[in-house]
């Protein structure tokens, strides 16, 4: 507990330090510690699916991707889309996927679909 | 270590009020919760009974399912709720618990014979059930017998969407005048059955899906899940892990407790100690970005250790952030507590007794406000807890000025142990190789932590899947209830956002399974809400 006096001072000091609101910084703040949001590159993924199955949110879907070469075969595959809207942005995705198909990318999504 | 497998004390279920009181002799005096289980063709109970100095007990009985067991009410006054709750969940009685007539949690219109956590109940039953024609939950009917209290009372619905409340609750407020006679609360608007649905996926996603039963502690979640996994595995993290894992805990401790008392200054009409609070709380939020990645859900915790590490550079700009909010938190604390006015005004608001916080099991620091040291940290030291130089707080009195008091004293706690974390941080790799993606041998354990409202439990059982069989969640809001429908008999009604306030209340994570009615079961009320909330869920 401290006394009138103490406050004063605090009171004092307050009128020196300047104001306490600053402006907002100009375009979208990600920080760069933030953990981004999962960006899949289908050339390096081989459509294994770890990636929906561990997904928490369940946020990613198999989507038909073509066909690919297994040995002297062309097989149909189905690689992963994310859902931004489902997405908790936890990362697991990039973690679990054994091609490193998918990064965190540091930026935000803004409003649905328009900068992805 | 505040995780252990779990050691059974068999009993008969007509044995279980002796076996209880022979616990409770032993020292056993606080009923952390009962957990229910489908065993096939019974209903497993488990009674986890705590010492306040350390250790607990498992009290394990078979019912047949449908059956009755006999109530332990005479035993433990707040177990009425946790027995509603299986009656609930299970379908059991409990013989002598009088509020066995009415429904808890679920919806009055809830089809009887299906027990949602029932493993043969199915969804789909459930949902053609519930909107068959002339299903209809509707408000039930005024509080009957006001004249018992006094022959001016009246009853005042207060919630569930009210401006006064953060989160939907509801409180049926008995009143003479501005004076409360009587507070039932009534809760449940957010139930989002996380404990069945954390029976259908991997122990990897649940993590995930537990820590959002709360955006505050959302860390303490994962974290003790995580830690009733590993005792399950017989795993034990890399002690860099631990420290992290420390560290996150109490960056979150200090957020929580930070926000909750700019919440006080909001409810006590004092904006500008709110906006002051959070612009010093600002600090931490980034400093839980920089460590986890995130400001809200942390997602740190993983099986086996920690999905990222801190190392050198972000460790020192952690260390010197935390010295500068410590500055600017003391300068603020300082100044709030030399108000007048702040005293005033809370002083002896909301006041309750070191009996009425035993009695009613009542945990974290609106147990310690009353001289009670009962700190999981202390009691069953996990993680990093036991290498750490830390005191517990405790106030002399109960009520919003020395919870204000012992919360600022444990900020200020939480600082010192994140100076000595970023300190002695031991070394090596704390990430794991793989993410946990295995399978689970059969067994049960428990784990609990010190969430910042309280005393956390979490009940995991392996079947040897992927997924658990069971997740059994107790929170400490849930705990707390009662001693805030207590607190709020004889204060007036402009202090109800205060007095509910103090317990800081998160009712989301309290509903995930369960509503707590602790007024005398009169009669409970269904709102439109609910029917709209049980519709979407299933
Ligand atoms: S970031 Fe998480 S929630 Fe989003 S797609 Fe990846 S795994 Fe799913
Ligand atoms: S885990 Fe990687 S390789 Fe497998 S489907 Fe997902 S993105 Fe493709």
């Amino acid at each position: 507990m401290r006394g009138a006096l103490a406050l004063l001072v605090d009171a004092f000091k307050a009128i020196l330090e300047g104001p306490v609101t600053r402006p907002y910084p100009p375009g979208p703040a990600v920080e760069e510690e933030a953990r981004g949001m999962p960006v899949v590159d289908w050339e390096k993924c081989v459509g294994c699916s770890l990636c929906a199955r561990s997904c928490p949110a369940g946020a990613i879907e198999m989507v038909p991707a073509g066909k690919m070469r297994v040995g002297k075969r062309e097989v149909p595959v189905r690689k992963p889309r994310i859902d931004y809207m489902h997405c908790i942005y936890c990362g697991l995705c990039a973690e679990v996927c054994p091609r490193g198909a998918i990064t965190m990318a540091k930026k935000c999504l803004l409003i649905a679909g328009e900068n992805i | 270590m505040g995780a252990g497998k779990i050691e059974r004390i068999e009993a008969e279920p007509r044995e279980l009020p002796a076996a209880l009181s022979r616990l409770r002799g032993e020292g056993y005096s606080h009923l952390i919760t009962i957990t229910g289980l489908d065993e096939g063709d019974s209903i497993g109970l488990i009674y986890h009974l705590a010492r306040p100095g350390g250790g607990v007990a498992h009290l394990h009985a078979s019912v047949a399912k449908g059956g009755e067991a006999p109530s332990a009410i005479g035993v433990f006054r707040g177990a009425y709720i946790y027995e509603m709750e299986v009656h609930d969940m299970f379908g059991l009685r409990f013989s002598g618990n009088p509020h066995m007539g009415r429904r808890l949690l679920l919806p009055d219109c809830y089809p009887e014979d299906e027990p949602p956590l029932l493993k043969d109940t199915d969804p789909g039953r459930v949902r053609e059930k519930l909107f068959a024609p002339g299903t209809v939950c509707l408000q039930g009917p005024p509080v009957s017998g006001l004249s018992r209290y006094s022959p001016e009372s009246i009853a005042v619905p207060f919630g569930p969407y009210h401006p006064a409340f953060k989160e939907p609750e509801h409180f049926t407020l008995i009143v003479e005048g501005e004076r409360i006679l009587d507070a039932i609360p009534r809760i449940g608007f957010v139930h989002r059955g996380v404990e069945k649905a954390a029976e259908q996926r991997s122990y990897l996603r649940d993590i995930f899906l537990l820590e959002r039963i709360c955006g505050i502690c959302s860390m303490h979640h994962g974290l003790t899940f995580t830690l009733a996994v590993e005792k399950l595995l017989g795993l034990e993290a890399p002690e860099r892990a631990e420290y992290i894992r420390t560290l996150v805990a109490e960056l979150e401790r200090i957020h929580s407790h930070t926000l909750w008392l700019g919440l006080v200054g909001y409810w006590m009409g004092f904006e500008t100690m709110f906006m002051w609070v959070l612009t010093v709380r600002e600090t931490i939020m980034d400093l839980i970005e920089l460590v986890s990645g995130n400001r809200v859900h942390k997602s740190i915790v993983t099986i086996g250790g920690v999905r990222r590490d801190v190392e050198g550079e972000k460790l020192r700009r952690v260390g010197e952030k935390i010295r500068g909010f410590e500055k600017e938190f003391s300068r603020l604390i300082g100044d709030i507590l030399s108000l007048d006015e702040f005293i005033e005004r809370t002083s002896g608001i909301g006041s309750y007794t070191a009996e009425d916080a035993r009695a009613l099991s009542t945990v974290g620091p609106v147990r310690r406000a009353v001289g009670d040291p009962y700190d999981i940290r202390k009691v069953e030291p996990y993680c990093a807890y036991g290498d750490l130089d830390f005191k517990v707080v405790t106030g002399d009195r109960g009520d919003v000025y020395s919870l204000v008091q012992v919360r600022a004293g444990e900020v200020l706690e939480s600082i010192h142990m994140v100076e000595q974390i970023v300190d002695h941080m031991p070394p090596g790799n704390p990430v794991p190789k793989r993410p946990f993606m295995g399978v689970v041998k059969p067994g049960e354990a428990y784990a609990r932590t010190e969430a910042p409202r309280g005393e956390l439990f979490h009940y995991v059982r392996s079947a040897g899947k992927h997924s658990p069989d069971r997740v059994k969640v107790r929170t400490p809001t849930l705990a707390n209830i009662m001693l805030a429908a207590h607190a709020l008999r004889g204060q007036t009604v402009s202090d109800v956002p205060l007095v509910i306030t103090m317990i800081d209340p998160c009712f989301s994570c309290m509903d995930r399974v369960l509503v707590a009615d602790a007024g005398s079961g009169r009669r409970r009320i269904l709102t439109e809400a609910d029917f709209h909330r049980m519709r979407r869920r299933w």
